[in-house]
This record gives structure tokens, C-alpha cells and sequence, in this order.
């Protein structure tokens, strides 16, 4: 998968006096070797921006290249094409329990494998298998999706989008409602299933999740990117002018350095502070 | 002064498998309590029955001293509000001024007071300038600022926010818990009730209550409830960063007192 915006623009509402210019000439590269962060501020827009890679919207102006595809005014695409490339995308809305729609959660997980594979034999041993990827065991089978817990929704929803095996993954706030056992388990998953080969971009307020699994971030504020780089570099950095937060290790190793310390590079996390502290202390 | 009680509450929601079993719980009015647990455990359940949105399936739920029942809730509810876990569910208005209008009217404020209500919280939680939008126009952590706008103009008793801070910013997450304390402050009466995933902020809040399959495993102090770092383990939980941190410095003799304040933790540590 190789994502290319170049010169996008995209405005909400544009001949309206509600129009809102919600991305302001972003131009990027994404590619499968990364798991990217996009992160910032309420509002800034970032889920505008993911959805103009599922070509959910399309850009006012610019253009966004998805593999051979093209998203642009102007550029018509055929229902069939757009379908095909669908299929090839799992997209995670950031209130996902909205698109749960089935009256049990098996079928609603095996929804977009029969609908994107129509010649799939068994959807159902795939909805089962990322039913139980995601944790969700048997039981859960015939229970209305409806009537869940909000994390658990949240679990059936991911299970839906893993369950047809798409080459990328867009998870807007993946972890967002999940307890500490289910947002780790689900990140290790996300890990997992990059390492197949399968890019993925996410967009989180988690800056803990963005330095323990993001290899790239990209940060937008008002429509524009400002930064795009390694984690445990920019996170480094001054990053509460974008409503950011420092990582709690790191905002420990500033105070530290502040009152004297030395403390190594590779210091990231309690542990290897600890071993740090007692060595050189 | 005790204002809610839960008195061996159960709850079911297909009268098959309990999702609360045998619950009792106290809370003072003016008390900030967190609930935590896993998915699951019961939490949302437990918010929606302690202001009546829900009715024991066996047990009871007093308000004020008065059991409450199917004739009587109107008097919790009128006194509470409730910002859920997804503010999709909250909306009602065609615009932002509409919705919160919709709340302020149900507590028949006069509408010659509304403007000046709405431009009050509207503004409290910087949603001044998304008053005429549409609350479905609007990006994830924009609508629950809105949620809780609506709720908070209320100028509701007792208040549970189900994950209300979820979406929202790093920053933005500590501003508006900055200015519930705040509203608190002028308010000493008013009762919050926060269900959330984040540590910090149930380790910020007077009480914390922990969910476990549907029972109350622990009902204490942050402090004390945090110290139970395996059982919590074991819970699918985990203790706030900072007193992990604070955990580790002692085991190995790097300082000889807890301080929750990483800045003058970090002087202790450099001592
Ligand atoms: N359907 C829509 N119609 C009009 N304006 C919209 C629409 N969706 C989003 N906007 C506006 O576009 C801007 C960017 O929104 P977006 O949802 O992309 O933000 P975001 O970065 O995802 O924020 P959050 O972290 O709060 O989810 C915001 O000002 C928002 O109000
Ligand atoms: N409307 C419903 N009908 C049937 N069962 C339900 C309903 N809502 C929730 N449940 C079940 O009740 C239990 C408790 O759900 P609740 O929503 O209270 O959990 P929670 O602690 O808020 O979880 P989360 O952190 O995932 O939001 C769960 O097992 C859930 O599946
Ligand atoms: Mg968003
Ligand atoms: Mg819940």
C-alpha cells in the first residue's frame, strides 16, 4: 500500500457560509513499513484526513494517490473499482459502535467478508477467528451487537474489520473505551498483524500507545501538518503547544535533567530508569 | 450526608445472567468518586441505576434518605444528569444551541435567562463558536464538549460522566478536569460520578470504586485501592503511573517516602 496526498485541501461545506477548512495543503507519503500516528488537537483534522485515504470524502482540491487509485475532484471512479479497493482497507470509525448494524455479532463481523468476498466459503470461520483475535469468545456469537458494553462494541467492531484480511488498517482512537488488558492485548495485536505485512495508520490521544507501537507520527494542528517524525524523537520535544502531552517517563527524565541528572538516551520506561538511577546514581 | 444509596442491588438485563450482583454502595453528597474495571464489568450499568435510569432487578436505591421507585424517580432524575459513553446518544437539538436549550428547558428555566446560561457553559468548555452547528458536524472530542455543556448548564446535583473525557485532547482532558474541580469548588453540594479507563484521573478523584464481573472488589481512598498492585493485575487492571514509578524508587532504597508530585519527586530522587 503507498499513500500520496499531494497539495490537499479539504473544506467542509465549502459554498455555505458554514464551510469549515478542515486540511489546509497536506502533503505526505505513507507506505506498509510503518505503523503511523496522527495525532492533535480536538478539531485539528485528522479524522477528515483518514477518510479521504478511504475515499469516504474527496479532497476540494489536490490529490490524495492510494495505490494505483487516484481520490481527486473531478476524477471519476467506478462503483465496482472503488469496491475493490475498499476491500483491500479495514476502517475503523472513532465511534465505532455506529457501524454495527447486524442483529448478532457473528453476523455483523462476517459482514464485510461476504460482502467484499462473495465467494468465500466460510466467512464464518474468519468472523470466528478475529472474534477471537480480539478476545471475544463464544458467547458473544448470537448476543445482539446492540447490546453490549462500549468496549466490548468496540472489540466486535475491530473483529469486523480484521475479519476480511485488508492490506491496511485505518484505526481512528483504536483504543479508546478499552480497559488496560484490552488496549494492550489489542495494540500487541495491531503489532502482530503489521509485522504480516499490513500498514497501518492510527489516530490517538494516547501518547503512550504512539511511543510503544508507532514507529512514525505525524502531528496536525489547524488543518496542517507540523511535524512528522520518529516518536521518541518528537515526543521528546515541546509537543503541549498542540494539546500533546510529554509520555509520563519522559516528562520524568526532564525533571530529572533539570535538577542534575544524567540520564541516558536510552532510558524508556520505569525499569530501565530504575537500573539507570542505581548505577549512576 | 449520605445522598445515594445502593442497597443490595442486583441487576439483569435479560433476566437470565446477573451483569451486578449484590451491590451496596454509599456515597456522600460533594463526594468525586471514579469507577474503574474491565469491559464489561458493570460500569456503565451502575452508573445509569445510581440515578435511576435503570431500576434494581432486586435491592434497592435510596435517594436522599427515600427509597426510590417507579413513581418516585422523578426526583433523582430531576437532580441528575448523565453525559453518556458516546455523546451520539445525547444529541437532541438541530444545533449546539438548540441541544443545550432542550436540557435548560426540561429544567423550565426561563428562556429570558437561557442565552446567558448557554453562552456561559458554551464558552466554559470552548465550544462558543460551534453553537449554530449541527452537534453530527462536529469532530469526536468537539461533540463532548457539547455533551458536556448541556449537562453541566443543568446545574445537575449529581453527575456521571461515562467515559465523558474519552476523545477528548491530553490537554483538553486536564483543562476540563480542571473546571469540573472548579465548578465543584463553587458547588460544594454537587455529587460527581466519573466511569473511565484513565488511572490518573480516577487517582485524582476522593474515591475509587472497583468493578470486577458485575461486584464491588474494592471501595477506598486512591491511595489505598492502588496499592493492590497484583490483585488489580489480576482484574485485567493496572496502579497509575505515578505510584508505579514511586513503587519502584522505594523498592530500591532510591528514595525513603512516596511523593505523588513528579516535580518534587524528581528533586527527592536527585537529593
Ligand atoms: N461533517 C462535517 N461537516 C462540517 N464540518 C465538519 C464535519 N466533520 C468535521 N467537521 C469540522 O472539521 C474540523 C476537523 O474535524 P475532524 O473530525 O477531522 O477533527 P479531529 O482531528 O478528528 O478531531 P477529534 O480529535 O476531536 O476527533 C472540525 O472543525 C470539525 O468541526
Ligand atoms: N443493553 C444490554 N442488554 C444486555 N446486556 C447488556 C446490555 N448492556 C450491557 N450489557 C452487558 O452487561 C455487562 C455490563 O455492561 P456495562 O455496559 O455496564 O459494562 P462497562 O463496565 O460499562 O463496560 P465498558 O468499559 O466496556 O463500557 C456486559 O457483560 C454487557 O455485555
Ligand atoms: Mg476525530
Ligand atoms: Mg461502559
Amino acid at each position: 500500500m503507498q499513500i500520496k496526498f499531494n497539495h490537499v485541501f479539504f473544506t467542509y461545506n465549502a459554498d455555505s457560509p458554514f464551510k469549515v477548512e478542515a486540511l489546509k495543503d497536506i502533503n505526505l507519503e505513507l507506505s506498509e513499513n510503518n505503523i503511523t500516528a496522527i495525532v492533535g488537537r480536538t478539531g485539528s483534522g485528522k479524522s477528515t484526513l483518514t477518510e479521504l485515504i478511504n475515499k469516504l470524502l474527496t479532497p476540494t482540491s489536490g490529490e490524495v494517490h492510494i495505490n494505483n487509485l487516484v481520490n481527486a475532484p473531478k476524477v471519476k471512479i467506478k462503483g465496482k473499482a472503488i469496491k475493490e479497493f475498499r476491500k483491500e482497507i479495514g476502517f475503523l470509525f472513532q465511534f465505532s459502535e455506529n457501524q454495527l448494524f447486524e442483529d448478532t455479532v457473528l453476523k455483523d463481523v462476517m459482514f464485510g467478508v461476504q460482502s467484499f468476498y462473495p465467494k468465500n466459503k466460510n466467512p464464518e470461520a474468519l468472523a470466528k477467528q478475529a472474534l477471537t483475535l480480539v478476545g471475544l469468545d463464544e458467547s458473544f456469537y448470537n448476543r445482539s451487537p446492540f447490546d453490549l458494553s462500549g468496549g466490548e462494541k468496540k472489540k466486535v467492531a475491530i473483529a469486523g474489520v480484521l475479519a476480511y484480511q485488508p492490506k491496511l488498517l485505518i484505526l481512528d482512537e483504536p483504543t479508546a473505551g478499552l480497559d488496560v488488558k484490552g488496549k494492550k492485548e489489542i495494540m500487541d495485536l495491531f503489532k502482530k498483524i503489521h509485522e504480516s505485512g499490513v500498514a497501518i495508520i492510527l489516530v490517538t490521544h494516547d501518547m503512550d500507545v504512539v511511543l510503544d507501537y508507532a514507529d512514525k507520527m505525524i502531528i496536525i494542528d489547524d488543518g496542517q501538518i507540523q511535524k512528522i517524525g520518529a516518536p521518541k524523537d518528537i515526543l521528546q520535544e515541546d509537543v503541549e503547544k498542540y494539546n500533546l502531552e510529554t509520555p509520563n517517563i519522559y516528562q520524568v527524565i526532564h525533571l530529572l535533567k533539570a535538577n542534575g541528572k544524567n540520564i541516558s538516551s536510552n532510558v524508556n520506561d520505569i525499569p530501565s530508569l530504575i537500573k539507570e538511577l542505581k548505577h549512576h546514581g | 450526608m449520605e445522598i445515594l444509596k445502593l442497597n443490595n442491588v442486583s441487576y439483569s438485563y435479560n433476566k437470565k445472567v446477573d451483569v451486578l450482583t449484590d451491590v451496596n454502595l454509599s456515597i456522600n453528597a460533594g463526594e468525586d468518586i471514579a469507577i474503574i474495571g474491565h469491559n464489561g464489568s458493570g460500569k456503565s450499568t451502575l452508573g445509569k441505576l445510581l440515578i435511576s435510569l435503570l431500576k434494581p432487578r432486586s435491592g434497592t436505591l435510596s435517594f436522599n434518605g427515600t427509597i426510590i421507585d417507579n413513581k418516585n424517580d422523578s426526583l433523582i432524575r430531576a437532580k441528575s444528569g448523565i453525559v453518556f459513553q458516546n455523546p451520539n446518544n445525547q444529541f437532541i437539538g438541530v444545533t449546539v444551541r438548540d441541544d443545550i436549550a432542550f436540557g435548560l428547558e426540561n429544567k423550565c428555566v426561563p428562556h429570558e435567562k437561557m442565552d446567558a446560561i448557554i453562552n456561559e457553559y458554551a464558552s466554559k468548555m470552548g465550544v462558543s463558536n460551534l453553537l449554530d452547528k449541527e452537534p453530527s458536524t462536529l469532530s469526536g472530542g468537539q461533540k463532548q464538549r457539547v455533551a458536556l455543556a448541556g449537562i453541566l448548564a443543568m446545574l445537575p446535583d449529581i453527575i456521571v460522566f461515562d467515559e465523558a473525557l474519552a476523545m477528548l485532547d491530553p490537554k483538553g482532558k486536564k483543562e476540563i478536569s480542571e473546571l469540573i474541580k472548579e465548578i465543584k469548588k463553587n458547588n460544594p453540594a454537587l455529587t460527581i460520578i466519573r466511569i473511565t479507563h484513565d488511572l490518573d484521573e480516577a487517582f485524582n478523584s476522593d474515591k475509587v470504586v472497583v468493578l470486577s464481573k458485575g461486584k464491588i472488589m474494592f471501595n477506598d481512598t486512591p491511595i489505598n485501592v492502588f496499592k493492590h498492585v497484583n490483585e488489580l493485575k489480576e482484574l485485567g487492571l493496572d496502579i497509575p503511573f505515578v505510584v508505579k514509578l514511586n513503587q519502584a524508587l522505594l523498592n530500591e532504597g532510591l528514595i525513603s517516602e512516596v511523593d505523588y508530585n513528579l516535580h518534587s519527586l524528581a528533586k527527592k530522587i536527585c537529593k
